[in-house]
């Protein structure tokens, strides 16, 4: 899973760099005027002949001019390859672990998807599974048992080969309850995985040996917690708990995998090239347990080794020789950059010492001057900003109020005076449309009267007598789409008594787990390419969904749509769904997210995608960049 | 004088634990928790890790077990770092934080001495005045503004040196400069202050009155008694400065003690805070007792244990 980067709030610690970056922003036009060796890529019109000036002459020179000039370069600071064919990336924090399955997503998963691979790598481009271990894979006709293919000459970076084997006893690995993954519910879709991360326990009849079933044949479960409560004197029936060995994963032989789905689940693909589906080595496990990831140890089956790793400061992944394909792996080396002050990575980019700055990492403030450089690149993102209301406190449990208040918002504006980055207006939960198959409902769009139409009918005629608290996380950003929404809301309802909270991250959360608010920001990235992956969250069993709304028929939708073979047919009822939360709106979509990140011109292959997944095997270096910059032009 | 420095640790002993319990219980009345994230964990899982995390026994079994621990000088676990032990944490970013702080120091006592000197000789002329007015000036410029305007000047647009990051001598340039400018001003006023009472003192007309060359006078008396205030001054600052300053590491991006200490406080990393703060309440410690007996050397009327 992806946390919005939970550390984002150690950020906050930007302000001294943004003077910096200010002042560089009017010293720009002279420096690039005259410094040669600054920026050596730099068009030969920009070179006015002031000749070099000194440190002293440059802040002498600060204050005579005052008033800032925009740099109007070509691209934001040096452009110069590096000596080797090696990258260096911004990735801005400190990864938690370098297990697959006790990583909870975002920086991790930028680092693990080059140590280890899975049955399927993201396309750089669409974000989509394509082949790597498995070469092909059937799926029958009603999708519940799917077939992979591995390839025979794929090793472990230790000389063992990949088999069939390393899959069932890792997607075991994960679900086995003793291992804690926050990612174990991506493998709910097979069969038992549930049962068997859950500890669940099935009864089985003493006298015939069978298990026990429900009238649909379908085997009795119960879960732990109500295993206490179970009569003791039950002489003729025993439980038996669900062991790792019951999921629905086997090693037809050395490179075949069968995997059995719960039910119908046409969605399976896009979830194999997620990090938790790919697999560990089962022999360092065993042999280092805790410890197998530490660089002496871990041994991994992706393009790329472990180097070294200083936490807080950088980790280095070498290539590995021993992957199948290493010929066509052009990266050498990659180092990311941990630290987490995005104004240090910015200025580390600025005079070329990373060549790839990730999502994220841009301040706010600087988009705009960003935007202008060749080096910004920008794509849609499968991720949502959202207020979710808690329908519990009146008088939000009124959906008269809730719809009023998602009417009152003007969106557009959010985007195009605040945002900056290309975010679109999010009506609804689900950001993308999916290539036109997923038939997107229309949420409500800016209607100040019928916002103020409904206020009135609720009750609470221009918003009087309603008293709300906006809560969010202290973040630069979030504080002031608090500010915006609080101003939208004041012109559409002009009594309603907004109070605007801003609590520390850990706070926050705190707040948010025990429901300690009417309206709290929030924002969801999906972790694959399916609606599934944000519908979820709205589900009653749901453990993020803190509005308190809940609708078994909502639920019965996605559930029943998952079992539908046919994408168009699957995609429509999900879409029913959404609709229906929507309507019900306990939740207020503010905007669709973008990636959005620096990129020096010498860099391809590292490409804008959806799911913002960087395979370092398809990244290379072009040496040309300075043909590339006069093409540009 | 050995009576002393042995009292003075026992001493420090019940000092550390109190530090310790109260940050103990400290941090974990603050809201949140380690395992606190953006993303929700299912109930079972949770409960799973608070009870592998030992977050699940009450708070007075999680005490003891973590006093246990420091009997063998075991800090626990990293909650956030997943495979780390914070004895390996701090044992990786303490080196970094002490050299930081120890080259600034150095270099601000050099220079801090040696500008007080040259102030309190040349006193009233403008080498004293402009020589004060700088120190003003050092003084009242906080590091997070230095600290920019070094990185624009001398990284982002002479790209002499870089902007950030640990791993060189080059990296290390600008942040000693940064974190030691206060430190040089401030210990130049001092030793100017220090001096310029010393040179009143009876003993530096009899030294002049015996003929004694003017440097031997300068150096020998009046700077041995002048520069007591900024021994005194020194151990805490030494302390402060080898163990990590959060302002400087997060500018130039440096993975040193402060970083570290401001991402455990962020993440609720209970055992990191905690081990953290152990460290530099230790170090405030023994830099201190380490200054009461430089104090002794230099100053022949200080004598501890007899009175």
């Amino acid at each position: 899973m992806i946390p919005i980067r939970d550390k984002r709030a150690v950020r906050s610690y930007q302000r001294p760099g943004f003077l910096a970056h200010r002042w560089s922003r009017i010293i720009g036009r002279v420096r690039q005027a005259s410094s040669r060796f600054a920026r050596p890529h730099r068009r030969r019109s920009d070179r006015a002949p002031l000749g070099l000036l000194n440190a002293g002459l440059t802040i002498g020179l600060v204050a005579l001019l005052g008033t800032g000039c925009q740099n109007e370069g070509l691209y934001y600071g040096v452009v110069k390859p590096p000596d080797q064919p090696e990258l260096r990336i911004g990735l801005g924090s400190n990864p938690e672990t370098l297990d697959p399955h006790r990583a909870a997503g975002g920086p991790e998963d930028a680092i693990l998807i080059n140590l280890f691979e899975g049955l399927t790598e993201y396309d750089p481009e669409t974000a989509d599974p394509i082949p790597a271990l498995a070469e092909r894979w059937d799926v029958n006709r009603e999708a519940t048992v799917y077939t992979f293919y591995l390839r025979h000459d794929a090793r472990w970076s230790n000389g063992e080969p990949v088999t069939a084997e390393d899959f069932v006893s890792s997607w075991r690995r994960i679900l086995d309850p003793a291992t804690a993954s926050p990612n174990a519910s991506l493998l709910y879709c097979i069969r038992n995985a549930a049962n068997v991360n859950q500890g669940k326990v099935r009864l089985r009849s003493r006298r015939t040996g069978k298990f026990l079933t429900d009238e649909r044949g379908r085997a009795l479960v119960i879960a732990p917690d109500d295993l206490a409560h179970a009569p003791r004197d039950h002489r003729d029936v025993e439980f038996v708990p669900y062991t790792p060995e019951d999921i629905g994963v086997e090693a037809v032989d050395e490179y075949t995998l069968r995997v059995e789905m719960e039910q119908p689940t046409a969605f399976f693909l896009d979830l194999t090239p997620h990090v938790a589906l790919r697999p560990v080595p089962r022999k360092a496990l065993q042999r280092w347990g805790d410890q197998w990831t530490r660089p002496e140890h871990i041994v991994t089956n992706g393009p790329y080794t472990l180097a070294e790793w200083r936490p807080a400061d950088v980790l280095i992944l070498r290539k590995n020789p021993l992957y199948y394909a290493a010929e066509e792996v052009p990266i050498q080396r990659a180092t990311f950059f941990l630290a987490d002050d995005s104004t240090a990575l910015l200025n580390l980019y600025r005079v070329g010492t990373l060549d790839v700055l990730v999502t994220g990492l841009l301040p706010l403030p600087y988009i705009p001057l960003l935007r202008r450089h060749g080096d910004y690149v920008s794509g849609p993102y499968l991720m949502t900003y959202f207020f979710m209301l808690n329908v519990n406190h009146p008088p939000l449990n009124k959906k008269r109020v809730r719809k009023a208040l998602s009417l009152g918002l003007n969106r557009q504006q959010l985007c195009d005076r605040l945002l900056q980055a290309g975010q679109r207006p999010a009506h609804t939960l689900i950001p993308s449309d999916f290539g036109g198959r997923y038939p997107r409902p229309s949420g409500p769009p800016f209607d100040p009267a019928r916002a103020d139409d409904l206020m009135r009918r609720a009750g609470f005629p221009r918003g009087r007598g309603l008293r709300l608290t906006l809560t969010y996380n202290s973040l630069d950003i979030n504080r002031r789409i608090a500010e915006m929404v609080q101003a939208q809301w004041r012109q559409v309802f002009p009594e309603l008594q907004l109070e605007l909270v801003n609590l520390e991250w850990q706070v926050y959360l705190s707040v948010m787990r025990q429901r300690q608010f009417d309206i709290i920001r929030r924002s969801w990235i999906a972790d694959y390419k399916d609606p599934y992956a944000f519908l979820e969250l709205m589900l009653s069993e749901s453990s993020n969904n803190f509005t308190g709304w809940t609708d078994p028929i909502y639920d019965r939708l996605i559930h029943l749509a998952n079992a539908i073979v046919d994408p168009v047919q699957r995609f429509r009822q999900l879409a029913e769904a959404e609709k229906r939360l929507i309507e019900a709106q306990p939740i207020i979509p503010l905007y669709h997210g973008v990636t959005f990140f620096l990129r020096k011109p010498y860099v391809r292959g590292w490409e804008s995608n959806v799911l913002d997944k960087h395979p370092l095997k398809f990244v290379r270096i072009e040496r040309e960049s300075r043909n590339t910059v006069i093409q540009l032009r | 004088m050995v009576r002393y420095v042995i009292s003075r640790t026992f001493s420090s002993v019940p000092l550390l634990f109190v530090v310790i319990t109260v940050s103990f219980f400290l941090v974990r009345l603050a809201p949140g928790s380690p395992l606190a994230r953006e993303r929700a964990m299912p109930p079972e899982i949770r409960a799973r890790l608070e009870r592998h995390y030992g977050l699940d026994r009450p708070w007075s079994t999680q005490y003891w077990n973590y006093l246990r621990g420091l009997l063998r000088f075991d800090l626990g676990p990293s909650y956030k770092q997943k495979e780390a032990s914070v004895n390996a944490l701090i044992a990786r970013a303490w080196p970094v934080s002490a050299t930081l702080g120890a080259l600034a120091f150095a270099l601000a006592l050099l220079a801090g001495v040696m500008l007080g000197c040259l102030a309190a000789v040349r006193r009233a002329t403008l080498i004293d005045r402009s020589l004060m007015f700088l120190a003003l000036m050092g003084v009242s410029l906080p590091n997070f503004v230095l600290g920019p305007i070094l990185i624009l000047v001398v990284s982002l647009n002479l790209l002499w040196l870089p902007p950030a990051g640990w791993g060189g001598t080059r990296h290390i340039v600008l942040p000693v400069l940064t974190l030691a400018a206060p430190y040089v001003a401030y210990i130049a006023r001092l030793t100017r202050a220090g001096m310029l009472e010393a040179l009143q003192e009876g003993y530096i007309l009899t030294a002049r009155a015996k003929g004694m060359r003017e440097r031997r006078v300068l150096i020998g008396h009046a700077l041995r008694a002048g520069i007591l205030p900024v021994v005194s001054f020194s151990g805490p600052a030494v302390a402060f400065l080898v163990t990590g300053t959060v302002v400087v590491e997060k500018i130039f991006a440096i993975p040193g003690l402060g970083n570290l200490f401001v991402q455990a406080a962020f993440n609720r990393d209970y055992t990191l805070i905690l081990g953290i703060v152990l460290v530099v309440s230790t170090a405030l410690f023994l830099f201190n007792l380490l200054v009461d007996i430089i104090m002794a050397i230099l100053d022949p009327r200080i004598r501890y244990g007899k009175s």
